[in-house]
């Protein structure tokens, strides 16, 4: 049989999840011998590759950069996986989304805030513009499933992922879906 | 004291004539889920997440502010009910700043304990995104308005149970946000006797003790409980 | 590190020799910004999450920060109070 591709992905967000994610200990070596991890930000992969079976979306779509990966990441794979709240919600990185514009931010942080070189960082090409509004990922692309949580509790994912191994999308409830 | 009999979800219940549907159905152990309502104050039927369907009426309507009748057909948890629960408090969350995960009720917060409850796994509306304050002037209390859902538990309880009529609503729709005294900093109104009912009162983090850290914050309800019970009963009266 | 923060590129020129290398660190949430008018002791649970790998050393600096804080107002009422 062959093994289901599973990919993680992070977006705007503190990597928590994946941490969590990286909780679940013994657990990732029963896991490892029914899934083929293609790409994610623990594995040195530069190119999310096609014919992804489930992925992990960790993290708000937050800059331009965020936006081409996303819908790449929609193309490419069968069940997405809004994991985390950030993902789900905006939450964390949502905070800025009150204020409107991003431009106050980056001059209070690399202006106003800088003890050395303020300026803020411009480099067309490389340094990704912030969008002004960070949106959760079910704005900008279809989710098949929620996993909220700040960061989703291990046990959570597992359920989650068990669910999705034995060939069901799973449709949560209960403590599984209490955000924070 | 005339007694009613209605069916609840198909269940035979009885009541007494100035009970309300929700009254009747807690005393049936019939759950309904509710936000705005606090034992002991009086119902306004704010929030609508009590709506329940009553045959013969095209209207739903709230539980807690609707008597009892004879013969009445009571429906609390059809599925269009659910969904429009559902859709009620995406719509409180959309609305304001809900950020559960650094919030002093975290865990311990009616509205997110509501969310679980009905099934909502994310929000399908835009998220509104307002700019609103945090009133800080207050020795012993906070109040953020970006976790405010407009329940007025606390106008109520200031009102009727503490008497000081500390709190009230301004603006309407979009504006409408719940004030001290004539719209001034917490720490300048002067009816306000520190008492901590409000914040007793409060289902979501909106009103909070100063000092408390993210899901730090319970609500001490049983303290309004004992007070309810001993106004109920006039234990104070020798 | 490569792994965890973004990435890190460094290009070459034609004789292999190092013409730029950049680490991309590309995650500004606006943390300076958007804390500023909140209430301070909310602090060291908002931080906790400028980074999930470390969140501790975030949440501890923050602390230490509020207490440093607190401990100037405790000193100023003092001064204010009780010294001649």
């Amino acid at each position: 049989m062959n093994k289901l591709k599973l990919a993680t992905v992070w977006l705007g967000g503190c990597s928590g999840c994946h941490m969590s994610f990286l909780d679940l200990d013994e657990w990732l070596i029963d896991l490892a011998t029914q899934v083929e991890l293609v790409y994610s930000p623990i594995a040195d992969i530069k190119e999310y590759p096609e014919g992804v079976d489930i992925v992990l979306v960790e993290g708000a779509v937050a800059n331009e950069d965020n936006l081409e990966l996303i819908k790449k990441v929609r193309d490419r794979s069968k069940i997405l996986i809004s994991f985390g709240d950030c993902a789900v919600t905006g939450n964390v990185t949502a905070l800025r989304n009150p204020f409107g514009d991003p431009e106050p931010f980056l001059q209070r942080s690399y202006l106003e805030a800088a003890d050395i070189q303020n300026q803020i960082p411009h480099e067309p090409g490389i340094v990704p513009a912030l969008l002004e509004q960070v949106k959760p990922v079910h704005d900008v692309v279809e989710v098949d499933v929620y996993l909220p949580g700040c960061p989703s509790n291990a046990n959570h994912i597992r359920a989650a992922l068990e669910m999705l191994l034995m060939g069901e999308v799973p449709h949560l409830s209960g403590k599984l879906i209490r955000f924070g | 004291m005339a007694v009613k009999t209605l069916t609840i979800n198909d269940r035979l219940v009885s009541a007494r004539e100035s009970e309300t549907i929700l009254e009747a159905a807690r005393d049936a152990g019939i759950h309904i889920p509710t936000l705005c309502h606090l034992e002991g104050l009086s119902d306004v039927g704010a929030c609508r997440l009590c709506l329940v369907e009553i045959a013969g009426s095209h209207k739903l309507q709230p539980a807690c502010v609707t008597k009892v009748a004879e013969g009445m057909e009571v429906k609390t948890d059809s599925e269009k009910l659910q969904k429009y629960r559902r859709m009620i408090i995406e719509m409180l969350f959309a609305e304001g700043n809900h950020v559960c995960s650094v919030c002093v009720a975290n865990g311990n917060c009616e509205l997110q304990d509501l969310a679980v409850e009905m099934g909502m796994d994310s929000v399908h509306l835009n998220y509104q995104f307002p700019q609103r304050t945090v009133d800080l002037s207050h020795d012993r209390f906070g109040i953020d308005h970006n976790r405010c859902v407009l329940c007025t538990r606390c106008v109520r309880v200031c009102d009727e149970i503490e008497g000081a009529h500390t709190w009230d609503v301004a603006g309407r729709g979009h504006n409408a946000h719940v004030i001290t005294d004539l719209n001034q900093p917490w720490g300048t109104a002067d009816s306000c006797t520190s008492c901590g009912k409000c914040m007793m009162a409060c289902p979501t983090g909106a009103i909070f003790a100063q000092g408390t850290t993210v899901s730090e914050m319970t609500k001490e309800r049983d303290k309004l409980e004992f007070i309810n019970t001993a106004r109920k009963n006039q234990e104070w009266i020798l | 590190m490569s792994k965890l923060l973004d990435k890190i590129t460094i290009h070459l020129d034609n004789a292999g020799q190092i013409e730029d290398a950049r680490f991309h660190v590309t995650e500004f949430r606006g943390f300076e910004k958007f804390c500023e008018g909140r209430p301070l002791w909310e602090m060291p649970g908002i931080t906790g999450r400028i980074c999930g790998i470390c969140p501790v050393s975030h949440l501890l600096a923050s602390a230490k920060a509020g207490d440093r804080l607190l401990w100037q107002l405790i000193f100023l009422l003092l001064r204010r109070n009780y010294v001649v």
